[in-house]
């Protein structure tokens, strides 16, 4: 009977003890979060905040929420990535937008197909690359026969290529982080392209447990 | 034939190669995806209680709150052509507007470039016009395949800038506009063109100093 009990308590204090250091982890994280944050609100340049918590990017500006994405799907591949700002180094895209030029005497606002660069116009799957080796692949969730048909390449593609990338990085000592995001829709992906530019911070937030 | 066997050796030493570099990618992955601790969160853990964490995120929470504006300001969102007039999370306007169409302006010649980009990012209403004038430009002659002209008074159009103009800095506007079928699209040259009813009440609630933030 004494054993019993011995038992009991050593795993309820086991327990107890397992899910204090969760809450306490989660309060270091949301700590982190908000100081990153504090340093990024306290300017006039606006920031995003991928939380992939609670599934949402959020275009910010003095804490202000200016617009938010939903995350459909998310995969992780290499180590976690801090919790603090980084510059977004570039965007990529395999047909990326072109800028139009006028051409002089020509009545633009007269013409029922206008030449302008609208959202319609932007990638809806691209690449984002940030220091330290982290890269994030977007797309967007589709029914439509080619863009299925490309992310189905472009799956493969990941499962060959990203080991060997894993292992290049692992030999050369340097951090690798790549993030795969599905995003809702088509007009979801465009849009993040379009307010995401670059040198524009982020702070990217995936919870340990 | 023996030629055969040798490439069919070449072919599978390379498969083998391969197979033996993704494997050991594979176990890069899985080794490094649970190095947890390498930021060392879980030592700062366990040197700050638990609640003191939590009153500081509630503190560092409010202070956050109060970096955003206490009277009412305006989002202008340029993938959607869409204005916002809020008071903390309320929106007390939304509006279709037209943003700048991102095109490029060359002089002939070459020896000037306009893009007509809606700037984005922070910005304040730094005056307000009734009736407002439009002093035009250089680019909007050389558009229109114009000479650019000499005497001021060319310059000056009275009926494009509609019934009310907030300017936000840089010769940048927000103002109404002729062309209304056009609202929703992007093809201005980096102002903000708003129809009528939706200026006037921007223009009645927006006060000298109200914040614009732009994305």
């Amino acid at each position: 009977m004494r054993n019993k009990i011995a038992w009991i308590v050593i795993l309820l204090s086991w327990l107890t003890a397992g899910a204090a250091a969760d809450e306490k982890t989660k309060a270091l994280e949301k700590n982190k979060l908000l100081e990153a944050e504090m340093a990024l609100a306290k300017t006039s340049a606006s920031y995003l905040i991928m939380n992939f918590s609670e599934k949402f990017i959020s275009l910010k500006s003095r804490g202000i929420i200016l617009k938010k994405w939903e995350i459909r799907k998310a995969r992780f591949w290499g180590q976690y990535v801090p919790i603090k700002a980084f510059g977004l180094f570039k965007k990529s895209a395999w047909f990326p937008p072109k800028r139009k030029s006028i051409v002089p005497g020509k009545e633009a606002q007269g013409d029922v197909d206008l030449q302008v660069l609208e959202l319609k116009e932007m990638p809806s799957r691209y690449r984002l690359t940030f220091p330290d080796g982290i890269h994030i692949s977007i797309r967007n969730r589709t029914r439509k026969f080619f863009p299925f048909l490309g992310n189905v390449g472009s799956s493969l593609g990941r499962l060959t290529l990203l080991p060997l990338k894993a292992l290049w990085f692992s030999i050369k000592k340097k951090r690798f982080t790549e993030i795969e995001l599905v995003m809702a829709d088509e007009k979801d992906s465009k849009g993040l392209y379009w307010s995401f530019l670059e040198g524009q911070s982020c702070i990217i937030y995936r919870p340990i447990k | 034939m023996a030629k055969k066997k040798g490439v069919f050796r070449a072919l599978l030493g390379l498969a083998v190669a391969w197979a033996c570099l993704e494997i050991a990618g594979y176990s890069v992955l899985i080794f490094r995806q649970s190095g947890k601790a390498s930021d060392g969160m879980e030592k700062v853990v366990s040197e700050q209680s638990i609640r003191v964490l939590q009153a500081k995120n509630g503190q560092l929470a409010e202070r956050l709150k109060s970096y955003s504006p206490y009277s009412s300001y305006i989002l202008v969102d340029t993938a959607e052509n869409r204005l916002y007039l809020k008071q903390g999370t309320k929106v007390l306007r939304d509006a279709v507007v037209s943003c700048g169409s991102g095109e490029i302006l060359e002089e002939p010649g070459g020896k000037r470039k306009w893009l007509f980009d809606t700037p984005r990012g922070e910005f304040s209403v730094q005056s307000k016009l009734v009736d407002p004038t439009w002093i035009k430009p250089d680019w909007a002659f050389i558009e229109e395949g114009e000479k650019v002209p000499k005497n001021f008074n060319d310059r000056i159009d009275e009926d494009s800038l509609g019934d009310f103009a907030l300017g936000f800095g840089n010769g940048f506007f927000i103002h109404g506009t002729l062309y209304t079928r056009l609202l929703g699209r992007n093809v201005t040259h980096g102002c903000i063109r708003v129809g009528d009813a939706d200026l006037k009440a921007i223009f009645q609630k927006a006060g000298l100093g109200t914040r614009i933030y732009i994305f």
